[in-house]
């Protein structure tokens, strides 16, 4: 039976199953959530089905900030269209880009320069560490936590001035160019690298003191919001999420792409020392062991970094791309960005079908919420970590 | 690539082409037979997740491309395609086994107009219920106004 409140259509179809016992179950209520609420992260809504205090099912409604960049891209130049990704995960842009570099590039067979390849991987890790810092920050916000947010906010700034300096942007970098990368590095920049790494680690004990141990923050997560192995795979659900329910997948280890294959680093999988695997908690570990797994790729790339120079192949103002397609993954913070790529020869391309990670790890709040008390739902929309950008693209 | 030589041979009446070179490797299956590709796919090549449904327009023909991937070191996508008609498309679900089809197949709904026979819930997930037109149809008109807003540059 599909139900409709204010036009909006709610599937409930086959996951019309009770959640509660029929002598304790009172009146079902219909309430909307969002698409202002602070723990939405932007704007998404989520319309729910109540029984007291404990949901039945729930919609979330998406497309607030759908752009359709898919369209944009086809209608631009490639050099037009690259910084269009970007606003995708507005908090992890650099991941964003390669996400389509890796693709055309892959599609057009165009060999990267080795320095180039490390100068991505050292970029992609830098915001994958300012990004998993917001998330965990935000995800404490959620939990009631303020002040650990302006802990990892502290850090997290610095991080991004970091990357200011190279690329010259804060948020969005359009660094990542088909072939290589815009701007070389100095080895003064590299030293302020392996400092803001030093201090990050430092500072980890901090994190974990306030927040992750934290008894109010481990009652309201530890053992919540379950998502286990089987819906994570069903739901094509990526990232920290996944291996937070005890996965061990990671694009970076499996299919590896820009040279992540010559560095040493451990896949991280919920450690487990407090809650249960795939509980919130252990998502919000997974993204602060994961900030060190990068902080180790970061200092050998730095220590490793060639001598090349960092652009091949210059993709200038009407390059075309051959004929052809390509599949490539990369892991962005909140999960596997892919691109399905294809080419007809023509000045734009033919069609770059982005895979947004959030969108599909999204979809799985529809059966993770069944059960769980409203309090916690924030727990789970926090712990997914989404990024409206990316879900709407 | 293995797993097409595997598709091939448990399915022979099903499969229209098998593409293992260039840049991207793919089996193009017959579209009522897509459910049982992806079963063997499942089956027997180890797939464990649908990473990807993507829909294509070119023009003369729309296809669906349903990318498949294992957890396992080393794995490559499983890649099936599905040609359609232009007018009236129309492809089987995959969701009643790959939930993660549920929303892909939404989407490729919304901005292609391809519809998914059996799915349990297909309306428009990315743009508004009133919306006209499907925008990644190489044949889209832009429109002039959506309820009194220009939409005019």
């Amino acid at each position: 039976m599909t139900t409709e409140i204010q036009g909006v259509k709610l599937d409930e179809a086959e996951r019309s199953t009770p959640v509660l016992p029929r002598d304790i179950s009172t009146d079902e209520l219909v309430f909307n959530m969002g698409p202002q609420h602070p723990s939405t992260h932007g704007v998404l809504r989520v319309v729910m089905r109540t029984d007291g205090e404990v949901v039945l099912g729930c919609q979330p409604l998406i497309g607030n900030l759908h752009r359709c960049c898919e369209k944009i891209l086809e209608n631009l130049t490639y050099v037009q269209g690259l910084p269009y990704v970007d606003r995708m995960d507005y908090l992890a842009a650099l991941n964003m880009e390669i996400g389509l570099v890796l693709a055309v590039e892959r599609a057009a067979e165009i060999e990267v320069p080795k320095r180039a390849q490390y100068l991505r991987v050292i970029m992609c890790e830098l915001n994958r560490v300012i990004s998993h810092l917001f998330s965990a920050g935000q995800f404490g916000l959620d939990m009631g936590a303020f002040t650990p947010f302006l802990y990892m906010f502290r850090e997290r700034e610095e991080g991004i001035s970091v990357i200011n300096e190279v690329t010259g942007g804060r948020l969005l970098y359009h660094y990542i160019r088909y072939g290589g990368v815009t701007r070389d590095v100095s080895k003064d920049w590299l030293g302020k690298v392996l400092k803001f790494c030093d201090r990050v680690e430092s500072h980890m004990d901090e994190y974990n003191n306030l927040l992750t141990y934290n008894h109010i923050f481990l009652k309201r997560s530890a053992g919540v919001a379950l998502i286990d192995r089987e819906t994570c795979l069903r739901f094509g659900v990526t990232g920290p999420v996944l291996r937070g329910a005890g996965v061990k997948r990671d694009v970076r280890k499996d299919m590896p792409y820009s040279s992540y294959e010559d560095f040493d680093f451990d896949l991280v999988t919920a450690p487990c020392d407090e809650g249960v695997v795939g509980d919130a908690w252990n998502r919000h570990r997974v993204r602060l062991l994961e900030i060190l797994e990068s902080i180790r790729i970061i200092r050998q790339a730095v220590e490793k970094l060639p001598d090349t120079e960092i652009a091949h192949k210059k993709v200038t103002r009407g390059w075309k791309a051959p004929p052809g397609e390509a599949y490539v993954a990369s892991e962005a913070p909140r999960g596997e960005i892919s691109c399905y790529f294809v080419s007809d020869g023509g000045k734009f391309p033919y069609r770059a079908r982005m895979r947004g990670p959030s969108f599909y790890n999204i979809s799985v709040i529809t059966q993770t919420c069944r059960g769980l008390l409203i309090g916690d739902m924030i727990a789970l929309l926090g712990s997914v970590d989404i990024t409206l950008g990316e879900v709407d693209r | 690539m293995s797993w097409g030589a595997t598709l091939s041979e448990a399915l022979p009446d099903a499969v229209e082409e098998v593409v293992a070179e260039g840049t991207h490797h793919f089996v193009r299956v017959k579209a009522e037979s897509i459910v049982e590709a992806a079963g063997v796919l499942r089956d027997k090549c180890g797939a464990q997740m649908l990473h990807q449904v993507s829909g294509m327009d070119f023009e003369d023909r729309m296809e669906v491309v349903y990318h498949f991937t294992a957890i396992e070191p080393g794995t490559e996508f499983m890649c099936l395609k599905v040609t359609i008609g232009r007018d009236n498309p129309e492809v089987p679900t995959l969701s009643h086994e790959w939930e993660a089809a549920n929303w892909g197949e939404r989407e490729t709904w919304d901005l292609l107009g391809i519809r998914f026979s059996g799915h349990p819930h297909l309306y428009r997930i990315l743009l508004p219920e009133d919306w006209e037109g499907h925008p990644l149809r190489k044949d889209y008109e832009y429109p002039t106004e959506y309820h009194g807003i220009d939409c005019t540059e």
